[in-house]
């Protein structure tokens, strides 16, 4: 028992200091120099050098020049039976439907899983795309040609959806027809 | 549903096939030859002599105790580790010790490979707890359940004779092969392609920014690919971020998704060819597989349809529900992205979740229950999930047995009564645990509080939690708020009596069968391979797994089910 104990221990702390201390330490320096800016969170700056976000992070837009993402960044886990569910839905149903009439793209009412969903889907982009160019003042044509452009198609053309990263989308909307008023 | 979905579908398969004969090999010449790799030889001897043991073979009862020994120690090394975490390295978000109820339901959770988690990991481990604690476990506790598997096949595959009895093997030879020979260098290969796609690997404290209209939000950094390989290709599941596989920073990419879900069946499906290496009958390893598919598959499909339907509930509100019901789930990864991992996950007792299983459909939801109540024998956990079908194998020979009234036999040995009642036992453990466990949640108005949402939706999140533990599966109705003492400790008990209990009868059928003779097949021998025995055991595994929890089904997802079409919420 006492022999089977030592062993039980010695295998313990072998394969605690090789899979729990340098493998993840050789995977963070590999990464490290190959992929630096994966590694860090694909992190985006601005002109002056300040994080202002992340590639694959939603972040939140309230000013109507600006495509807005799926609503709040908080997990619902909430049943298609639930009350709550639905009185969320009208309510953010009333908060948008403001310039556009047309049905609403069931992505713009749903929480995402991870509360961090950096994407809308293209058909969510369209729908916003009348109000963008009437708060900047714009041709629809620009902004929805700007939407085909910035669109992603599924990864090796089967994987995944088509879909459109909201902070990409607004930045490219800054770079091309300057900041909105009100902004930083 | 979408034909570029049921492409995808099949692309995974297909992926899965080229795989499973090479990975299979490499498994058997690991496992079954005294020296894998003879550049590695001396290695392995250094390693062995560090460790103070000789390589000898054990009895079941040897390798049983060696098997539980190391785990209950990796219990006590992961409880002191989250109790200890203040005064550990690594810790930038200077988080405070882990609750005592709360560290021993991770440590169970986390050796027990179901990493079921009560706590989200940015906010309650530091960088020290995830990467020396639960990322060691991600490999250990996969490695136990290889050992496991490699133990009970060897006692039904060797030709013993009397008095060599001792012959299933070395645990420690088996788990540390696992760790070094496979989980390392797959899970090596797995972080940096993760990697290449967006999955952070840092050691940075959380990052706090101000957004491009002046909000501020939080950055949660750390070293997640490394975690975050191990914890699928062991099928273990336990996220290092609360939103799991849903957080862009562990699967930032339909291309990481479609490499999760390859990889968590990995190594269960390649297994399958193992086997029948061991047994000297391909046909019996791929006829195994084929069942096994046959299951996924079907479950795929049925996930799949029900979430592509709208909710009823919102009807006449100006929406457009094409896609289906996208409430808990990410854009990137679309409906079919989320129930194939949703099925897959829940097939291997992966547990770990791309969208919320809590706002699945009733019907969607009842199928990823009932995937775990059957067993995890679909791929199923890495090295358990075989071992899970074997013991539905052995009852249905038995019950063709039955049929034709003679007594049954498996790979030329007798399977008599002994065997037959510790292969029941194993299989009828489950209902005991999990309705026990639900039926005195259902009672207890304290156990009632920690209830997300109401109506038969409620009931059903109950149930899924003792599932999830039982099955050691780990994935959630994750609104049930199961950080509470009586969750945390109740739960731990059904992950440990869960995984344990039919190890334990595996590993006394396998010391059973080991010694036994072999018969040559004869006219009366039913063959455990080709279409007739694959149906059958389909049909015992339907029957004999899931017909005990019909009633509790249809007091959870299809009361849900027909009042969400008759208009009704709560």
């Amino acid at each position: 028992m006492k022999k089977e104990f030592l062993i039980a221990l010695s295998v313990s702390l072998i394969t605690l200091f090789f899979t729990g201390v340098v493998y993840p330490f050789l995977i963070t320096q590999i990464a490290g120099s190959l992929f630096p800016h994966k590694a860090s969170g694909s992190l985006i700056k601005n002109g002056q050098g300040r994080v202002i976000g992340s590639e694959l992070l939603r972040q939140n837009f309230k000013n109507p020049s600006y495509f807005f993402p799926r609503p709040s960044a908080e997990k619902s886990n909430l049943a298609p039976s639930s009350k709550l569910l639905v009185t969320r839905i009208q309510e953010r149903i009333v908060e948008i439907k403001k310039i556009n009439t047309n049905p609403i793209p069931i992505d713009l009412v749903t929480s995402s899983a991870s509360g961090f969903d950096p994407h809308i889907s293209v058909e969510a982009a369209l729908w916003q795309a009348p109000q963008i160019a009437l708060y900047r003042n714009v041709d629809l044509n620009r902004i929805t040609a700007l939407i085909e452009r910035l669109r992603e198609d599924p990864q090796f053309y089967i994987l995944g959806e088509s879909r459109l990263n909201v902070l990409e989308l607004n930045l490219t909307l800054d770079a091309s027809f300057g900041a909105p008023v009100g902004s930083l | 549903m979408t034909s570029i979905g049921i492409l995808q579908i099949a692309v995974l398969f297909t992926a899965l096939l080229l795989l499973i004969k090479p990975i299979g090999i490499y498994l058997y010449r690991v496992y079954e030859t005294p020296t894998p790799f003879p550049l590695f030889n001396r290695l392995e001897g250094k390693l062995l002599n560090w460790c103070c043991f000789k390589p000898e073979q054990q009895s079941w009862k040897a390798y049983l105790k060696s098997l539980l020994i190391f785990n209950i120690m990796g219990i006590v090394i992961l409880f002191c580790i989250q109790r200890l975490q203040h005064f550990l390295p690594f810790n930038p978000e200077s988080f405070q010790a882990v609750p005592w109820a709360l560290a021993l339901n991770t440590a169970v959770s986390f050796v027990t490979n179901t990493n079921w988690q009560a706590y989200s990991g940015e906010l309650t481990m530091s960088y020290f707890t995830q990467m020396v604690g639960l990322t060691w476990q991600n490999f250990v506790s996969a490695g136990t359940g290889m050992a496991a598997f490699l133990a009970f096949s060897r006692g039904l595959s060797r030709h013993a004779t009397s008095f060599q009895d001792i012959l299933l093997g070395n645990f420690w030879v088996d788990l540390l092969r696992s760790v070094f020979y496979v989980f390392l260098p797959g899970a090596f290969i797995i972080a940096l392609l993760f990697i290449s796609q967006g999955v952070v690997q840092n050691f940075s404290p959380t990052l706090e920014i101000t957004t491009l209209e002046g909000g501020r939000e939080f950055i949660s950094m750390g070293p997640v690919a490394s975690q975050e390989a191990i914890k699928i290709l062991g099928t273990n599941g336990g996220g290092f971020f609360g939103a799991n596989s849903a957080h862009p920073f562990e699967n930032p990419t339909p291309f990481t998704n479609f490499l999760q879900m390859l990889s968590m069946i990995l190594i269960p499906g390649s297994l399958t060819y193992t086997y029948g290496k061991m047994i000297q009958s391909q046909k019996q390893g791929w006829s195994i597989f084929i069942a096994m598919a046959i299951l996924s598959l079907i479950g795929i499909l049925a996930v799949y349809y029900f979430e592509s339907q709208p909710n009823p509930l919102l009807h006449g509100l100006g929406l457009d529900q094409t896609p289906g019901n996208l409430e808990g789930k990410e854009v990137r990864f679309g409906i079919l992205g989320s129930a194939l991992f949703a099925n897959l996950t829940t097939d291997t007792s992966c547990g770990a979740t791309n969208c919320l299983h809590d706002s699945f459909t009733p019907l969607g939801g009842l199928v990823l229950l009932l995937n775990i109540l059957i067993g995890e024998l679909v791929f199923g956990g890495v090295g358990v999930g075989l071992f899970n079908m074997l013991l539905f194998i052995i009852i249905s020979v038995f019950m063709a047995g039955l049929m034709v009234g003679r007594t049954p036999e498996y790979l030329g040995k007798k399977i008599e009564g002994k065997e037959v009642r510790f292969a029941i036992l194993s299989i009828a453990i489950y209902p005991l645990i999990i309705l026990v466990g639900a039926a005195i949640s259902v009672l207890s108005p304290s156990a009632l509080a920690s209830l997300h949402n109401g109506g038969p939706h409620g009931f059903s999140e109950i149930l899924y939690a003792y599932t999830s533990a039982a099955h050691n599966n780990g994935s959630a109705f994750g609104g049930l708020h199961a950080n509470t003492s009586w969750y945390n400790l109740s739960l731990a008990l059904a992950m440990f009596i869960g995984r344990f209990f039919p190890i334990y009868l595996g590993l006394s059928i396998a010391g059973l069968m080991v010694n036994k003779k072999i018969i040559q097949p004869n006219a009366g021998t039913f063959p455990t391979q080709g279409g007739l025995f694959i149906g059958l055991l389909i049909g015992v595994i339907l029957i004999v797994g899931a017909l005990t929890f019909f009633p509790v089904l249809a007091i959870g997802p299809f009361i849900e089910y027909i009042d969400l079409w008759q208009g009704r919420s709560f």
